[in-house]
């Protein structure tokens, strides 16, 4: 059996606990592959339903992967060679619903009707499936081939039909017959809420990596307030934007002003380019400076001899032996 | 290796405060300061400089210069003349008379002798045991002892050092020779001090890798080593095979062995698992400038940055 170190939900923990002492209610605690959001190739989730709440989490199953190999050495000294760790969060079902739903939309281009959840779930899955499924959406990779039954087991989970309200517009008929209408204004004013809650300094600075992003781009210097506060909305969206399709990171995005933050930043790279390019023609003038330098030389006249060859050349050969008279014509 | 119980009828050496403990770290030992008043004459000698296992001690032997007769017929000589027996016994006199004579060793274990080595820049052997020396001068000075002459064996170059020493301790009168040991009775002394301490040391070896863990009380189930370690001297052929059987591919060798040898950087090279130093190499920066795909494509820059990556099986 693999033995995998990893960072969980306490009572996901719990539950898994459970399940290995043969608790039946437990043992419903599975893994899905579904598409993710961002590049639609399935990927490990895990929902679960915790025993404090009643309604499901879904935890999305993400590892640590650095560069360089490592290995894990647990404390009983056994070693396990793939030092991945492996990372289980939760995820909002709203991201995992919007590619799904949009399938419909993007295929006819309209609205489409106002349907109950359970009808624009089945549409919507069949739609997506056919678009995608069948084939491995990366070579040679079996767990990148879509399932169909791990999707239905996504659309059936509780917290999936409360996500439909978020990203859909949803008219009560009766207090029985709620219907939903995906919705691409929705979703994007959903997606904007996401990036005002992180438009904060204090969460976005709280991220190495994000500060160093934004001092790498001369952002944390003083007089520069105004587009520190763009560099921190352009995070802001970078983060959501790893869970959502690329175009609609772009629709997202064009909704701010990025206009002086963008010119800011080409005006770096303009500088960067020039420095670049002067700093290649110095190399360039000095090694060419010096083949100049070679030919110099040699345009100066003929070389002239050794002392030691001037010498022998003047000496009298008369009566020597020919060098040509040491050797013999080879056979 | 024998349990120091069975090897020695004879009391534990005072060097060693608990023989029961591995040895882990340098550490220092006096013994009690001597009562009769100065000026004092001091020598010092080492033990285990050569080895590839164990320790490498410094002792310093001292008694004042009126006792210098004394101490003539007390029997001290070489320790490398003496057989193992009779420097216990020695060890024993050099504690019989604590109002005039007096000794102290500086324990430099392996691993603190291996990192100096192999520090950067590298702290070599020959400056560890002069910092040994130096220390141990120094703490007899400060315990009330006025030193007016002192014997050292010779390091590397004498003039060198002696001018060093002098100073580092003006108003002492240093003497710097080669085989100051048989040339100078206290010396001889300071000499059996360290050979007894770091022979204890060896013989008694406790590897704190299978030393059982004092908080659990649970012992670490790895491999265990052979008693044959020979001399501890790199030529000597069971020293050479307790090596060749005591390499682990991984973790190299117990903390007994010095790694800054050659030998042992020898056999590591010839028979560990090859090392990569992911210092030097580029992967993170090569990696960086991959075009990602797969599941990998278009992630935020935190994502990326730290590794963070979907998959699609366990």
């Amino acid at each position: 059996m693999d033995m995998n170190v990893g960072v969980l939900p306490r009572d996901v923990l719990d539950t898994l606990l459970m399940k290995l002492d043969g608790d039946v209610e437990a043992s419903s605690l599975r893994f899905l592959r579904l598409p993710h959001p961002r590049t639609g190739i399935p990927s490990l989730f895990l929902p679960y339903k915790s025993s404090s709440r009643q309604t499901t989490t879904i935890l999305e199953v993400q590892a640590i992967v650095p560069p360089n190999e490592r290995s894990w050495i647990m404390s009983e000294g056994t070693i396990i060679g793939d030092g991945k760790l492996l990372l289980m969060t939760p995820v909002d079902p709203a991201f995992l619903l919007i590619p799904i739903l949009r399938s419909i939309y993007l295929v006819d281009g309209s609205y489409g009707t106002f349907r109950p959840a359970d009808d624009i779930l089945e549409d919507a899955m069949k739609t997506y499936f056919a678009s995608l499924g069948g084939t491995c959406a990366i070579k040679g990779d079996p767990s990148s081939q879509l399932s169909q039954s791990d999707l239905a087991n996504l659309c059936s989970l509780d917290c999936v039909h409360t996500a439909m309200k978020r990203i859909c517009e949803v008219k009560e008929i009766t207090p029985e017959i709620i219907v939903f209408r995906y919705s691409p204004e929705c979703v994007l004013e959903y997606l904007r809420g996401k990036v005002t809650k992180l438009w904060k300094p204090a969460i976005l600075e709280s991220s190495r990596t994000v500060v160093r992003g934004l001092a790498k781009d001369g952002l944390m210097e003083e007089g520069n307030e105004a587009l520190l506060n763009s560099g921190h909305l352009k995070a802001a969206c970078d983060l959501v934007s790893q869970y959502i399709p690329q175009d609609l990171h772009d629709e997202l995005q064009a909704f701010y002003d990025f206009a002086a933050l963008n010119a800011h930043l080409d005006a770096n790279q303009k500088e960067l380019s020039a420095l670049a390019a002067s700093k290649m023609s110095n190399i360039e003038a000095r090694e060419s400076g010096k083949a100049v330098k070679a030919d110099g030389k040699k345009r100066k006249g003929p070389t002239k001899g050794s002392h030691g060859v001037e010498k022998l050349k003047k000496v009298n050969t008369k009566g020597m032996a020919k060098l040509s008279s040491f050797f013999q014509k080879t056979a | 290796m024998s349990s120091k119980s069975s090897e020695t009828t004879e009391e534990s050496v005072p060097s060693i405060p608990d023989p029961t403990c591995p040895l882990v770290a340098s550490y220092t030992y006096h013994s009690p300061t001597p009562s009769t008043s100065g000026p004092y004459i001091l020598g010092v000698d080492e033990a285990g400089r050569g080895p590839v296992l164990g320790p490498m001690v410094y002792g310093v032997a001292y008694c004042p210069a009126a006792y210098r007769e004394d101490l003539e017929n007390l029997g001290f000589a070489d320790s490398k003349t003496l057989n193992s027996s009779t420097r216990s016994s020695l060890l024993r006199t050099l504690c019989s008379d604590p109002a005039n004579l007096a000794w102290s060793v500086r324990i430099l274990c392996p691993q603190a002798i291996s990192s100096g080595m192999l520090r950067k820049p590298p702290t070599n052997l020959n400056r560890q045991a002069e910092e040994a020396t130096v220390l141990l001068i120094r703490e007899v000075i400060q315990s009330g002892i006025q030193l007016s002459e002192v014997y050292v064996d010779a390091l590397g170059p004498i003039k060198t050092y002696q001018a060093y020493l002098s100073s580092q301790f003006p108003g002492i009168n240093f003497t710097v020779e080669a085989k100051a040991d048989s040339k100078h009775k206290i010396v001889g002394a300071a000499s059996v001090a360290a050979k007894v301490t770091r022979d204890a040391w060896v013989e008694g070896w406790i590897f704190e890798e299978t030393h059982s863990n004092g908080e659990s009380g649970r012992a670490v189930p790895v491999q265990t080593w052979g008693d044959e370690l020979g001399s501890g001297y790199p030529s000597d052929p069971k020293t050479q095979a307790w090596i060749r059987n005591s390499l682990d591919p991984t973790f190299g060798f117990p903390s007994l062995v010095r790694f800054s040898w050659t030998t042992i950087k020898v056999a590591l090279e010839k028979s560990g698992h090859d090392v990569e130093w992911i210092d030097d190499g580029q992967k993170s920066l090569v990696k960086a400038f991959e075009t990602s795909s797969g599941r990998d494509k278009h992630r935020c820059i935190v994502a990326r940055d730290l590794g963070i990556k979907n998959i699609g099986m366990l």
